[in-house]
């Protein structure tokens, strides 16, 4: 057969009509009735929304104890030690500076180190640098750690502790160590507990709860007294 | 159907079921009795059919006047669906009317369903022409078999295949004269 002749086959091929007004009726009614187009009640949308609700909470509860908290109570804790008059005057008197914040069993212990004295561990360093955060390591908390320290500046150590090989001791041998541990109340907002410490040291490799922390720093040289060796 | 009322449907029919119904009324006859010259099967073509309406249904959000007309829009998915029902042997789907009336549609005509069927199969058998042009045509691949029964059972012109294939009008042209090579040499 010709191509003329197939084209005007095809164009003139006389097809069926056919009509099935049972499928198309079901059809219709099937597709009216759909779920898209069924409207929701308040209770519908609880179902639907209730499970999104829970999970939204979890992740904003567990958000906020694991990141966002510790940072809070790390900022708080720093804010508390340098507001203490004895605590700044230890830093004026000796050069000291925070480096190092711990939290544990709801307290806050904060390390007091000459600013001569660098970090110990890489993780202290890194964190010391970017804000004022040396709680954790990990990479979110890194990250919010920088958003904390864009919005709480004023928590940033002024000096900034330059990165060192692990377990390095202070440049100037001559002088004796002199450092604190601050014990912080962070629902009193103070600073209940001193701990001189004559080594550098990381606070998170040190066991503090057989500590004896006293009332008061009482530096020989500070006070004007010698510390009562009864309190 | 006026083009400003199809489009002003169209915009409803995204909420207002009233509006899909009318879209519905207009096109079911047109998809169906494409379906069905495609296929030559009312079993296939009534699945084609309405999973073509639940997929439009479905994915009507995302259609844009600007890029394709609704008739274009609708007769792509026909063709996709019937394309497959040609891949896969035993192509029933989720939405046909087998499945719906699991879910408890029932047909609203009070006629006799099979009584209806075997009124369409007549219909059907009675033009042998058409069935045997079918039946050769059946024979030749997917993309000759479209452009021929949209050009020559559809009437469609060039550049609404084009539409419908979301092809440029020289390759649907070019496709066209190969079928019909093909077509030629099946005779």
């Amino acid at each position: 057969m010709k191509e003329e002749d197939l084209i005007n086959k095809l164009e003139n091929l006389e097809t069926p009509e056919v009509d099935l007004p049972g499928h198309r009726q079901a059809l219709r009614a099937a597709l009216i009735n759909s779920d898209r187009f069924q409207r929701r009640t308040a209770m519908g949308w609880a179902r639907i929304l209730a499970p999104v609700a829970a999970a939204v909470a979890l992740i904003s509860f567990f958000g906020f104890v694991n990141l966002i908290q510790p940072e809070l109570h790390t900022t708080r804790a720093m804010e508390v030690a340098r507001s203490d008059a004895q605590v700044q005057a230890l830093m004026a008197e000796y050069g000291l500076a925070i480096t190092e914040v711990r939290l544990q069993d709801g307290e806050a212990f904060v390390l007091l180190a000459p600013r001569s004295v660098r970090g110990h561990s890489e993780d202290v360093v890194h964190d010391i640098q970017p804000t004022s955060k040396l709680y954790s390591g990990s990479s979110a908390s890194r990250t919010l750690n920088r958003l904390l320290g864009w919005v709480f500046p004023h928590t940033l150590d002024e000096q900034r502790l330059a990165p060192t090989p692990e377990g390095e001791v202070p440049p100037d041998a001559e002088e004796p160590f002199r450092g604190y541990v601050l014990r912080v109340d962070l629902a009193e907002k103070t600073v209940s507990g001193f701990l001189e410490i004559d080594h550098a040291a990381v606070l998170r490799e040190m066991d503090l709860t057989e500590a004896h922390f006293t009332e008061s720093a009482l530096p020989r040289d500070i006070g004007g007294e010698e510390p009562d060796p009864d309190v | 159907m006026d083009l400003e009322r199809e489009k002003g449907l169209v915009k409803q029919a995204l909420r207002n079921p009233t509006a899909f119904a009318e879209l519905y009324d207009h096109y079911y006859p047109k998809v169906f009795g494409y379906a069905l010259k495609r296929t030559a099967d009312l079993e296939a073509a009534q699945d084609i059919t309405s999973e073509t309406f639940f997929k439009a249904l479905k994915g009507l959000w995302r259609f844009r006047w600007r890029n394709i007309s609704f008739s274009s829009w609708l007769f792509r998915i026909a063709s996709n669906e019937t394309a497959q029902y040609f891949r896969q042997a035993d192509y029933r789907k989720s939405a046909s009317l087998e499945a719906l009336q699991d879910q408890g549609f029932e047909p609203a005509s009070p006629d006799d369903p099979h009584g209806e069927l075997i009124e369409a199969q007549e219909e059907l058998d009675r033009h042998l022409e058409f069935r045997q042009v079918q039946g050769r045509i059946a024979r030749l691949p997917a993309r000759y078999q479209e452009v021929i029964a949209l050009r020559y059972f559809e009437q469609k012109q060039i550049k609404e295949i084009a539409e419908i294939l979301g092809k440029k009008e020289g390759t649907v042209k070019s496709l066209l004269h190969r079928a019909i090579e093909k077509l030629r040499e099946t005779g």
